[in-house]
């Protein structure tokens, strides 16, 4: 398959699918924000565990996707799962840091320090450093199949780090809660917790979808500088 | 201990961090987006590109 045949995401859907979004994870945050009390022992930042799980829990989707479309385009060499594990990397990165952030946030009134090198976060950082790893060494390579080839490695090696992300709270003795889940959590609480996780999952594919077709075109672009550069070398 | 007062800024600045990086990246997207479409569109017109350039 050529890069000229890679299947578009219809553009009028993905606007739908946009607002839709938009409604939705507005929703989410009302409800974190409104709807349930604030917990009785951490007050009003408890709320951010509406944003911080689901800011983890893309994390962790969006390096399983890379890992899958990485390994599918070393069986297939086709384009589309390259350009996809990128997408998904890109998106993974900035739930990352978001997640980190997010729990820095958090950290600080409760642990009393914005950072501790607790394994949970401290594998978070080696996470996203992996991943931002992968979008540099992609930036090194001009020829669009070592890249794809390159960077599908990374992402299948890489993604080594998250089950251990997953399993550090319950491998070591951590700062960081053991996994948070309907059984550990009031009901109201797991509700709002839900909704935000589709909210934030709703959120994961619309992006995912704006993020291909932007590198569906940026390919178009490259393979147009390249067929150029070569007709003036020969 | 119910409702500390020094969780409320920490949780209003999560919030607006998060909603601030999500606007920041659909603007990221939307830039990068047409970019690339106004390079597409300065080339030479080949049969695939035109269908696959159309705006966001």
């Amino acid at each position: 398959m050529t890069i000229t045949d890679l299947p578009q995401p219809n553009p009028g859907r993905a606007r739908l699918l946009g607002t839709a979004t938009l409604l939705v994870v507005a929703a989410g945050s009302a409800a974190g924000l409104f709807l349930v009390p604030a917990d009785a022992l951490q007050g009003e930042v408890q709320r951010l565990l509406y944003v911080h799980v689901p800011a983890a829990w893309l994390a962790m989707l969006s390096f399983f996707v890379v890992f899958v479309m990485s390994v599918l385009y070393l069986i297939q060499r086709d384009p589309k799962w390259d350009l996809l594990a990128v997408s998904a990397a890109e998106i993974g990165i900035v739930f990352t840091a978001l997640a980190l952030v997010l729990g820095s946030l958090w950290g600080k009134p409760t642990w009393g320090v914005w950072w501790t090198w607790d394994p949970r976060l401290t594998t978070t950082a080696i996470m996203l450093m992996i991943y931002v790893g992968y979008l540099v060494v992609r930036s090194f390579a001009d020829d669009p199949e070592k890249r794809a080839r390159w960077s599908a490695i990374i992402g299948i090696i890489g993604f080594v780090d998250v089950p251990i992300v997953y399993l550090s709270v319950l491998w070591w003795r951590t700062l960081h809660q053991p996994p948070s889940s309907p059984r550990s959590m009031a009901g109201e609480f797991v509700y709002v917790l839900l909704l935000n996780v589709a909210a934030f999952t709703l959120l994961y594919v619309y992006l995912m979808l704006r993020r291909y077709r932007l590198a569906v075109a940026e390919r178009h672009v490259e393979e147009l500088r390249l067929t150029r550069d070569d007709g003036r070398i020969t | 201990m119910e409702g500390q007062p020094t969780g409320t800024p920490f949780m209003v600045a999560g919030y607006l961090i998060t909603w601030a990086v999500l606007a920041w990246y659909v603007w990221r997207l939307n830039r990068r987006s047409a970019d690339a479409r106004r390079a597409l569109e300065s080339a030479p017109a080949t049969p695939h590109a035109d269908e696959e350039t159309e705006s966001n």
